[in-house]
């Protein structure tokens, strides 16, 4: 696997607190040995993790377990609250967003509107200039 | 046969029907050497695509079909033959073959040598091809490839080469194998869609009669009017209708094909195109994984090995209910991609609950999982869970189009669209538009298509997304359909400003062409003066909202003049008549550039509010997404630290169990010490390793490269957190036993006492009431306290009242001075509990861990 898609999964499996957004930036500047470097930490601190897992659950095997439950239990929780974050954050854009279309389609409805009531004054007010003038020097003659 | 080396100017000479035969020949052998002159390069091409290809998509051949063997062969003859030729008819013969031959490889098929009425079809179908510019991606490719086929049929068919019946059963063998696969007891496979561009609700239906495959698509309703239909029978035999109805298809779009044997080729591509669109639905992702691989069949045998029906039933409804929810998310969300106004609010609410769905149905199947012990398929379950890779396409701008054929079509048929929107719309829109040169029309078409196009690829990226499942991307797509959406509106309405000006300036013209004449005629005095004035002075009391104040400047001096007696003021009167003319003006450019601006200002807000809103959010969002990212991080620091007191405390009290077995069963001790010594230096050495990571290399890249430094922080951070010594073990002893050393962190929390807890504090924190205690301790990592360990003891009482915290060292004993804060309830207690560590370790020097949570101690009881 490319090392750049290891690290990135290496984040993710060691849960660190960095948003994909940071690690895309930051990987951006990072040379081919630095990437090579870094994984090779992030190896060793998982490499830990893993034997600190095996030594506990090798160690009481149903508190290991308990302890799992718990985890998948608090993140399972942690990302149905973060969903319904994202989703309250996303109906409030979504409203704004409709509101601003709702008002920027009356208000071209309004303009046309306006325009078209304007040019049938100015049309009657010319034919009847016309007609006013015409028929008044008209009666004249 | 005459001799093919006669001189032709002798025969010439000869007779003149001879003169005219040779002449003849000599144009056909012409013809013959051009045409196989101007088609090899293409006929070249042909067969290799063909070979590569197999041509599967055009009826079924494949590389060695006797087509392309007798193609290959007979552009060979014809090459080798063309002059050697001595009748005009063998030249007409080969000229046909060559013809022919070029129809059949789909090379270079000449329109007009076709019978009128399948030159008719084949325009039809090409009408019908291009129907849907703006509609969904799959459609038009399905009806490209139809298209093509049928084009093809149709050649195939003058030349006397239709497709085999066996070719036709042998292209779709693996079509077939999986519906037969699919089809189940009920002997069909159905769903309901709809219509991309109409909303019209259609059903796509695969089924089998007898030995017959029948693929159609069918009008929901009463009459189940049939669209298409594709018959496959067992020898092969083909049956195609293609009749599309209705107002779009009344302008020859319609191919009009009703139970006809003639086109295998196409029915051959109908047929797969109907089958594989039901089944890709029918294999979607969970689908195929609850059929497969959790096989429900199976998985009821196995829980009976538990004995609990009940919870089975439970189970198995739960998941029912979760599968479902999920699948009816999707359908909802394909429903309003495929509707003409999506709803920001209907696909954010189905995107999320099929996020929220699926992740319990996922959490489902790995339970599953565990009860019947498949543990090795989970990683498959993963994987298949995955997010699949889409691909988002851009709109190509129709400048971009390479075929300007296809381009110009396009113009056209919206151009004809859009003039029946401007009829339905009343007015005089659609006769300015019509009024207007082709360029200006076009250039209007070409603008408006641009954002159709954008909305139609929207759409397409829209139901790529739908795939991910991944609601942030579906809510965006259908935010950008939406803006493009609102951009056409915006786009109709400066189209719709420009036509009402160009109205105006016509009339405004005709009205100054009149105007001019009598203003003419007064100067020329052919009105007397005195009606004149009068007539004057009646408009302007009569129109005073059109009248400037130049107008009534000039009046008032005129009119002193009248009375004056003043007889010449026929250049006064014109004058004034101008500047009426010039008021009327002034009033329709204000209207004018009121509508023009407002609408250019109404649009430029709308973007500029829209990317006001689109930062705020993602401002927001990234916040919210940081805090979720460090929340789950300390969980995981949690689950951490309880794996390693796990760890500690078990393996600690293991090792007096391991006396007790000493005693009875000598001969088992060795070998339990010498597993629990293998785990222990595993652990140690894997420890050691991570101390280790800091080297003077790393350290200089961090200085050296603020990107590197960010990566090696965090994980600098986290190692801190995870290798921080375990709270006291309260199962650990001191004694000693055979058993080997516990590394560094172990050895420093199994020498941890529990910190002393004065009597008088103690008070009734075991009971439970009234008190609140918390012993935390944390690692210094700034520079001047590099490894010190802190401890800290908390309290507070609710009697008095009084949050009390002070420093201890490892014997539990204080240390340092007492902080004593009022907190009135438990709750404000805690928060002041947790503040004070932070702000007291930070202002002393110690860097705080982000995520630094303190515990309670072990009490003993």
């Amino acid at each position: 696997m490319d090392n750049r898609k290891k690290l990135i999964q290496l984040i993710e499996e060691l849960k660190l607190p960095i948003t994909p957004e940071e690690v895309t930036e930051n990987l951006e500047g990072l040379s081919d040995e630095e990437v090579t470097k870094l994984v090779e930490i992030y190896e060793t601190v998982k490499k830990y993790q893993d034997e600190l897992a095996q030594t506990a659950k090798d160690a009481d095997p149903k508190k290991y377990a308990e302890i799992e439950a718990k985890y998948e239990r608090d993140l399972a929780k942690l990302d149905e609250d973060y969903s319904m974050d994202l989703e309250a954050l996303q109906e409030k854009k979504d409203h704004e967003m409709d509101l601003i279309e709702e008002q920027t389609r009356r208000r071209l409805g309004d303009l046309l509107y306006k325009q078209q009531v304007e040019y049938t004054e100015l049309d009657d007010e010319h034919k009847k200039i016309y007609s006013t003038l015409t028929s008044a020097l008209t009666k004249s003659q | 046969m005459a001799d093919s080396t006669t001189d032709v100017g002798e025969r010439h000479q000869a007779a003149p029907e001879n003169k005219d035969k040779a002449e003849r020949l000599a144009v056909k052998k012409d013809e013959v050497r051009k045409s196989v002159r101007n088609n090899q390069d293409s006929e070249a091409n042909v067969l290799v695509d063909a070979f590569k290809s197999g041509i599967s998509s055009e009826g079924g051949l494949n590389s060695s079909s006797p087509i392309i063997r007798e193609t290959a062969s007979l552009h060979q003859e014809a090459r080798k033959s063309a002059d050697n030729i001595t009748e005009p008819g063998e030249a007409d013969k080969l000229l046909a073959d060559l013809r022919a031959l070029y129809k059949i490889t789909g090379g270079n098929y000449d329109i007009d040598s076709l019978p009128e009425d399948k030159k008719d079809l084949v325009q039809r179908v090409d009408v019908w091809k291009k129907e849907r510019p703006l509609g969904s991606l799959d459609e038009r490719n399905a009806r490209g490839l139809v298209q093509k086929a049928l084009v093809n049929d149709i050649v195939r068919g003058e030349a006397n080469a239709q497709v085999a019946g066996g070719d036709i059963t042998s292209s779709l063998s693996v079509t077939f194998q999986k519906l037969e696969a699919k089809i189940g007891d009920e002997g069909k496979l159905a769903i309901t869609r709809k219509d991309s561009v109409t909303g019209q609700e259609y059903i796509t239906e695969i089924r089998k009669d007898g030995d017959t495959w029948i693929a159609e698509e069918r009008k929901v309703g009463e009459n189940g009017e049939i669209i298409s239909q594709a018959k496959i029978g067992a020898s092969g035999s083909t049956e195609l209708t293609l009749n599309y109805t209705g107002r779009r298809y009344q302008r020859r779009a319609n191919p009009e094909i009703k139970a006809s044997s003639e086109y295998q080729g196409t029915t051959a591509t109908v047929f797969s195109l109907l089958s594989e669109s039901v089944l890709e639905e029918q294999t979607a992702d969970h689908l195929r994984w609850t059929k497969d691989v959790i096989n429900p069949d199976k998985l009821k045998r196995d829980l009976d090995g538990f004995g609990e029906r009940a919870g089975q039933e439970y189970f198995l409804k739960g998941y029912i209910v979760r599968k479902a929810e999920a699948e009816l998310a999707k359908e909802e969300l394909l429903k309003e991609a495929g509707s003409k106004n999506i709803s920001r609010a209907g696909t954010r609410r189905e995107a999320y609950k099929l996020q929220r769905a699926d992740k319990k149905l996922k959490e489902m199947e790995m339970t599953l999982l565990d009860i019947v012990g498949q543990d090795d398929k989970k990683e498959d379950l993963l994987k298949a869970g995955q997010k699949p890779e889409v691909e988002f396409a851009e709109a190509t701008p129709i400048d971009q189009m390479t075929n300007d054929q296809d381009r110009k079509d396009l113009i056209d048929s919206r151009k004809i669209e859009f003039k029946d929107e401007l009829e339905q719309k009343g007015g005089k829109f659609a006769e300015t538009f019509g009024s207007l040169d082709e360029t200006n029309q076009d250039a209007q078409i070409v603008a408006l298509l641009n954002i159709e196009r954008r909305i139609a690829a929207g759409k397409d990226n829209l139901a790529e997304a739908i795939k991910t499942g991944d609601p942030e991307i579906i809510c965006k797509f259908a935010g950008e359909i939406k803006h493009a959406e609102l951009e056409k509106d915006a786009m109709k309405a400066e189209i719709d400003v420009a036509l009402a000006e160009k109205r105006r300036e016509k009339s405004v013209d005709s009205w100054k062409t009149s105007w001019k004449n009598l203003v003419r005629q007064v100067s020329h005095g052919r009105f007397p003066v005195g009606s004149v004035i009068s007539a004057t002075k009646e408009v302007i009391a009569s129109h005073g909202r059109l009248i400037t104040e130049k107008v009534q400047q000039k009046l008032n001096p005129l009119i002193e003049r009248i009375k004056e007696g003043t007889q010449d003021i026929g250049e006064d009167i014109v004058e004034i008549m101008n500047y009426v003319d010039e008021g009327l003006t002034e009033a329709y450019q204000v209207t004018a550039g009121v509508a023009i601006g407002g609408v250019r200002e109404t649009v430029e807000n709308f973007h500029a509010k829209m990317a006001a809103g689109e930062a705020k959010f993602e401002r927001t969002k990234i916040e919210v997404r940081k805090k979720y990212y460090e929340t789950r991080h300390a969980v995981d620091i949690t689950k951490q630290e309880a794996l390693m007191k796990v760890g500690v405390e078990v393996l600690a009290a293991k090792k007096h169990a391991l006396i007790g077995i000493a005693k009875a069963m000598p001969g088992q001790e060795e070998e339990q010490k010498k597993k629990y010594r293998e785990r222990h230096e595993r652990l140690k050495e894997a420890k050691e390793r991570l101390l280790q990571w800091k080297t003077k290399e790393i350290q200089d890249k961090m200085a050296d490269n603020p990107r590197f430094a960010f990566f090696a922080e965090q994980i600098e951070e986290h190692a801190a957190q995870i290798t921080a010594e375990a709270p006291p073990p309260t199962t650990a002893r001191q004694e000693e036993s055979p058993a080997p050393q516990p590394s560094a962190a172990e050895a420093e929390a199994v020498k941890q006492p529990e910190p002393e807890i004065r009597p008088e504090e103690q008070g009734e924190s075991g009971k439970g009431t009234g008190r609140y205690e918390e012993y935390v301790s944390g690692t210094g990592t700034s520079l001047d306290n590099q490894g010190q360990i802190i401890r800290r003891y908390l309290r507070w009482d609710e009697k008095s009242k009084t949050v009390v915290i002070e420093d201890v060292d490892e014997h539990g004993k204080p240390t340092g001075p007492r902080v004593e804060m009022f907190a009135a309830t438990h709750d404000i207690a805690k928060v002041l509990i947790n503040s004070d560590i932070k702000d007291r370790l930070e202002r002393e020097g110690y860097e705080v861990n982000r995520n630094f949570v303190p515990k309670k101690p072990e009490k003993s009881e």
